[in-house]
């Protein structure tokens, strides 16, 4: 490598590639599949895209038509009638942006994304690398507008072969080659280098389609932005305010006193001014390329006990937390995706704080074996065989939602109780299952075990819905015990009949006496074996839910009834088949 | 003279109080000049007893209005085994105060318990752990919870050993936290049991129920005989009264004369 004489390195000296009209380009490109029959009359067709009312930016079908950026939507409208408008979206803008940004790194590495559609590049090592400026940018043109042609893809080859900095791309230069018509390459892409991210931006935006390359000598960069207008800072207040001042261009903002200019606009009005004398000594920041956090396992022969997988899986989960612990960041929850040879299972699981590895091994314990509770144990078990899911080839752990470690520090004080608490609840969840442990959350509905929604540790409540009035809840004092399901009942006349109540809602008789199925043996002395005389009662309160829905219908009438030994019962009724929804213990 | 057992959490307390005198009740708001005495009294009864000096396991864990004053020692002490009697609204009484002011409970083996139930009695839902099926492994759960919850009920489903009752109260003892028992347990310090009710608002037909006044008996422990109290429950809340006011204050008229004697 010998230093080109003419160039001398300095590190100032920035390259910008710039896409014009790329918002147009990012809306109208078709997502995946090309139709050549959609493109074409968007392509020639006048695009907007807006963003709050205003031209974002448009195509040059627009632009002929007198379109502009800034402009009133209105205002576009009127002058071109047949303009087609899409709001913008930045995300899939950045989204579309991305394979462009591959394409030059690929040629070079340190790629800064400015904006969707412009990227900026440090000068120094590619200039040496291809042998002079001109030689880079008309590389990056060649391959980003893709000309395709023979002499393009050798320079690319070499170029990537040279460069090293992506080793796949020999083999896969042939692959690349024919999807690049797609997605890696842009209709009009110009390149400006320059000292300094301003100057090279400025640089490139001053270029045409038939030139698309402008390149500033090294020190001639202010005397590049002197005639530009004011307006070129992208900054509003200033553009207002300076041409008032007298001051149209940036060469003679330039040449204001800095100290002055400090005094008077402050420190966003300094940074304009270091931009307008081409000072500026910002350094291209290369994008961190995201390091991939996923761990697999594969197993090779399949396995079909789960602790078997836990114990293969318990280095791969170490690595887990260790790599995320390096970044410092911890998982909230994961993603877990089991291969078995019949069938895959996928889950997101969630932690109250965040996963260890020992976590991580137990969610894949519970999802290998989702029906392992209270009756599998940990001491020698033979049936330990997943049922549920078959021999598993491969385990896959990805994070869903990482957070910075920092937001999860123990702190100092009153945050210990809660954790010893977490710690215990998870010792249970380990003994009998992710489902064992709950708490509660008291929701929306009429029925008593509708309105308690339990909640595993560790999930996510669901969103609160109770607030409702809900006309035809039980009034407080509510019942101790709620059976859900209901247990089965008998309400009988004096003749021993079982009482109905018909469509109008009439009773067949009056109930005399009740009879409820024995419940777990929790309550033998108040739980109604026999039949018990009635006290009192009241019904029916007819219940008519979701008849929308077949499925979830339900149309019951409920009762209140008070036997002689002094418990209190909710009842169900529905076509004389009598149930206990709650007791009042 | 009865000697104080320290630290054992077994302290032998020189004499039982001579009548179930209510805490802190809405029975004290009653604008009868007895009333008033009564508030008096029982202001002065508590002063003496924050002075009384106790013992490390004698710490006592908040209980709704009225109710701790059943309790032998005053309130739920901390390291202690209650047996309640298969009533859950009894249960959900017991848990009331602590869970208002902020413990987390833990309840294993009760998968019916009326959860809307427990938030009318004041009961935080979300500090309130929930092991509905523990199936065999309930003692297990039970300590593993007791270990860090100050206050866990557990159904017992069968029988349970002595020895492991007394492995688990030394457990409970040296940890500080409390179990209520839902059945029969050994060694309990206090049993509960909830006597006849008293329901109104419910008709033959029409009405629905509105209120409920039952009994709540306390037996064991270092009480003499059981100590009762009434337990009201309507749309504004729970709270615990003495059985019959009345009485109560008669043994308040004597209780001056006695002190000054």
């Amino acid at each position: 490598m010998h230093r080109s004489p003419a160039q001398p390195a300095d590190p100032g000296r920035t390259i910008v590639v710039w896409v014009p009209d790329w918002p147009v380009i990012a809306a109208t490109t078709p997502s995946a599949r090309r139709a050549e029959g959609d493109e074409a009359p968007l392509a020639s067709a006048p695009v907007a895209v807006i963003e709050k009312g205003l031209v974002f930016a448009c195509s040059a079908a627009a632009r002929s038509a007198g379109i502009r950026r800034g402009l009133r939507l209105r205002e576009a409208q009127a002058r071109c009638v047949d303009l087609v408008t899409i709001a913008n979206d930045q995300v899939l803008g950045l989204r579309r942006f991305e394979p462009i940004i591959m394409a030059v790194e690929q040629l070079m590495p340190g790629v800064q994304v400015i904006r969707a559609g412009m990227c900026a590049v440090r000068a120094r090592g590619p200039v040496r690398f291809y042998g002079g400026e001109e030689k880079t940018a008309a590389l990056l043109i060649e391959r980003l507008r893709g000309a395709a042609g023979d002499a393009d893809k050798d320079a690319d080859k070499d170029a990537s072969n040279g460069a090293g900095n992506d080793s796949r791309s020999e083999s896969e230069s042939g692959n690349d080659r024919n999807d690049r018509s797609d997605t890696t390459t842009v209709p009009d892409c110009r390149v400006g280098i320059a000292d300094g991210l301003f100057a090279a931006e400025q640089a490139a935006r001053s270029t045409t389609a038939s030139a698309p390359v402008c390149i500033i000598p090294a020190g001639d960069s202010a005397g590049f932005l002197a005639p530009l207008p004011i307006a070129a800072l992208g900054i509003p207040s200033l553009s207002a305010l300076l041409p008032k001042l007298g001051m149209h261009t940036l060469g003679s903002f330039a040449a204001l006193d800095q100290m002055q200019v400090r005094h008077r606009f402050g420190e966003a009005g300094s940074r304009a001014h270091t931009l307008a004398r081409a000072a500026e000594k910002t350094a291209v920041v290369p994008r961190a390329v995201q390091k991939e956090l996923d761990v697999q396992v594969d197993f090779e022969p399949s396995l079909d006990r789960a602790d078997q997988i836990a114990f293969a899986l318990r280095p791969v989960a170490e690595r887990f937390t260790a790599q995320l612990a390096e970044q410092h960041r911890v998982c909230t929850a994961i993603r877990v995706r089991i291969d078995s040879e019949k069938s895959v299972s996928e889950q997101v699981w969630l932690h109250p704080r965040w996963f260890t590895a020992a976590d991580v091994i137990d969610r894949v314990r519970w999802q290998v074996q989702p029906n392992s509770q209270g009756s599998s144990g940990s001491s020698g078990n033979s049936d330990n065989s997943d049922t549920g899911l078959g021999a598993v080839v491969r385990v896959t752990v990805s994070p869903e939602t990482v957070d910075g470690a920092g937001n999860h520090e123990d702190g100092l004080w009153s945050t210990a109780p809660d954790e010893r608490i977490h710690h215990g609840l998870a010792r249970v969840q380990g003994i009998l299952g992710h489902d064992a442990v709950l708490t509660a959350v008291i929701g929306g509905g009429r029925m008593l075990a509708d309105r308690q929604l339990l909640v595993p540790w560790g999930d996510r409540p669901p969103a609160p819905g109770g607030s409702g009035p809900w006309p035809g809840r039980i009034p407080a004092p509510l019942p101790g015990s709620v059976f859900a399901p209901p247990l089965a009942a008998r309400v009988v006349d004096a003749a021993g009949v079982s009482v109905g109540v018909d469509e109008r809602g009439m009773l067949s008789a009056v109930p005399v006496r009740v009879q409820v199925a024995e419940t777990l043996g929790s309550a033998k002395t108040l739980s109604p074996t026999e039949p018990v005389e009635i006290a009192a009662w009241a019904g029916p309160w007819p219940v008519d839910e979701r008849w929308w829905d077949a499925s979830a219908a339900r149309s019951v009438n409920r009762f209140q009834v008070l036997d002689t030994t002094g418990c209190a019962w909710l009842l169900l009724e529905s076509h004389r088949v009598w149930q206990a929804e709650a007791r009042y213990d | 003279m009865p000697e104080v057992i320290p630290r054992s959490g077994i302290a032998v307390r020189p004499a039982p109080e001579p009548a179930p005198v209510p805490h802190r009740g809405p029975a004290s708001a009653r604008t009868t000049t007895g009333a008033s005495r009564l508030g008096q009294v029982q202001a002065l009864q508590s002063r003496i007893r924050s002075m009384q000096k106790r013992g490390l396991g004698e710490r006592l864990l908040p209980t709704m209005p009225g109710l701790g004053a059943l309790l032998p020692g005053g309130g739920l002490r901390c390291g202690a085994v209650y047996s309640v009697e298969s009533s859950h609204t009894l249960l959900l009484a017991m848990l009331a105060g602590a869970s208002a002011a902020g413990s987390w409970c833990g309840v294993v083996g009760v998968p019916d318990l009326g959860l809307e139930c427990a938030s009318e009695f004041g009961i935080a839902t979300d500090r309130l752990v929930l092991v509905p099926r523990p199936g065999e492994k309930w003692l297990t759960v039970t300590a593993a919870l007791t270990d860090v919850l100050p206050l866990v009920v557990t159904r017992v489903p069968t029988k349970v050993l002595p020895a492991d009752a007394a492995r688990l109260a030394a457990r409970l003892r040296q940890r500080g936290s409390t179990l209520i028992a839902l059945g029969e347990w050994p060694g309990s310090e206090a049993r509960l049991s909830l006597g006849e009710n008293n329901w109104s608002g419910l008709g033959l037909g029409h009405g629905h129920l509105t209120a409920r006044e039952v009994v709540i008996t306390v037996s064991g422990g270092s009480l003499g005989r059981p100590a009762q109290g009434l337990l009201r429950l309507d749309a504004h809340g729970a709270r615990v009264d003495p059985p019959d006011v009345e009485s109560a204050l008669r043994r308040l008229e004597q209780l001056p004369a006695q002190s000054t004697a």
